[in-house]
């Protein structure tokens, strides 16, 4: 007997061909990276190739992409020998301490660079957007600990405006 | 509890390929997209699935067959007979075993999971593929994928020195 068919779903998406992983289509990607289980396993993935990158880019903000995995833990009572980052600019004492990743512990090579004096002397008021902020005494220094960098603020209160950062460029104020 | 032992329905699926394969209708319907066509009564004698070939198609069908939720002769469910944590295990170490196909048959099995709308083939093809990313250097991921590199000399740069506290 004569089986007919009925075409009833569209041929636009030829699967034979190249195995090309880096063009893989939006939403496949998607399903994809919503099985990331840790920060670690984001860097690989965006750094796989662009395309990927860009796919992971549209679909989720900087800010979604932070609440995702669980933040890292900087151990600042284990140092780790590590070369510097090529940016350390002006710190002369930057050290390398160990990092945990708690979504990944099989990670073990994590690290960041603090300057040591910063974590001596001055309080960490907490992270935003993978930077630490350190004050101590109306001065306040926003560290990045992945790259090594930091850049710093004299912090004042006025009446009228509330909290007012200064850098040598600019001005930022607060109402609280 | 109803019974479905007298006639249970069955659909053919068809590769591009000029293979058929006869299935239960519940086991194809495992397949979101098949389940939508034979609900809008597209699927009256066969249904070419196009775009999969036939060594593909019978890999999901494999998977449909064991994942989609048995009803037993009695009439009540398997999961009533054996307990859910342990059938859950036992298809956990299935799909184990399942997903260990080379890298063309994983690259196919991930397209047609997607394709066809199977949730638990989609979700097993994916963390499997986050499980390469995971384990490798960025070397080898490239090369398992056979994905080109296609960020620019400077990029591929500032990649390697910003995830350097990650991979050093």
């Amino acid at each position: 007997m004569q089986r007919h068919s009925k075409l009833c779903v569209s041929t636009s998406n030829p699967m034979f061909g190249l195995q090309d992983w880096a063009n893989l289509p939006k939403d496949l990607l998607q399903s994809i990276f919503s099985h990331l289980g840790s920060i670690c396993d984001l860097l690989a993935f965006v750094a796989t190739c662009r395309s990927w990158r860009v796919a992971l880019t549209s679909y989720s903000s900087k800010s979604t992409l932070c609440t995702l995995f669980p933040p890292l833990l900087i151990q600042p009572n284990i140092r780790v020998h590590v070369r510097r980052p090529p940016c350390n600019n002006g710190h002369r004492n930057l050290q390398a301490y160990k990092v945990i990743d708690p979504a990944k512990q099989s990670a073990t090579g994590l690290h960041c660079h603090i300057d040591e004096e910063i974590l001596q002397t001055m309080r960490c008021a907490g992270p935003s957007y993978g930077q630490l902020i350190f004050y101590n005494r109306g001065h306040c220094v926003v560290v990045d600990p992945f790259r090594g960098t930091k850049a710093h603020y004299v912090m004042t209160i006025e009446s009228s405006t509330g909290l007012i950062f200064h850098s040598n460029k600019k001005s930022w104020s607060f109402n609280n | 509890m109803a019974t479905r032992e007298a006639g249970k329905k069955m659909i053919m699926l068809k590769s591009p390929d000029g293979m058929e394969f006869e299935v239960e209708e519940a086991v194809a319907m495992e397949s979101q997209t098949i389940r939508k066509m034979i609900e809008d009564d597209c699927a009256d004698t066969a249904i070419l699935i196009p775009n999969i070939n036939s060594k593909i198609l019978s890999r999901v069908i494999e998977y449909c067959n064991k994942h989609v939720p048995t009803t037993g002769a009695t009439g009540a469910a398997a999961s009533d007979t054996v307990a859910p944590a342990a059938l859950a295990e036992d298809l956990k170490i299935w799909d184990a075993e399942f997903i260990k196909v080379n890298r063309a048959t994983r690259f196919n099995l991930i397209q047609a999971a997607s394709y066809l709308n199977i949730k638990g083939l989609l979700d097993l093809t994916s963390q499997t593929t986050i499980d390469t990313i995971s384990d490798n250097s960025l070397e080898e991921i490239r090369s398992f994928l056979s994905t080109k590199n296609d960020y620019l000399p400077e990029e591929e740069q500032t990649i390697r020195r910003e995830n350097q506290w990650a991979f050093q």
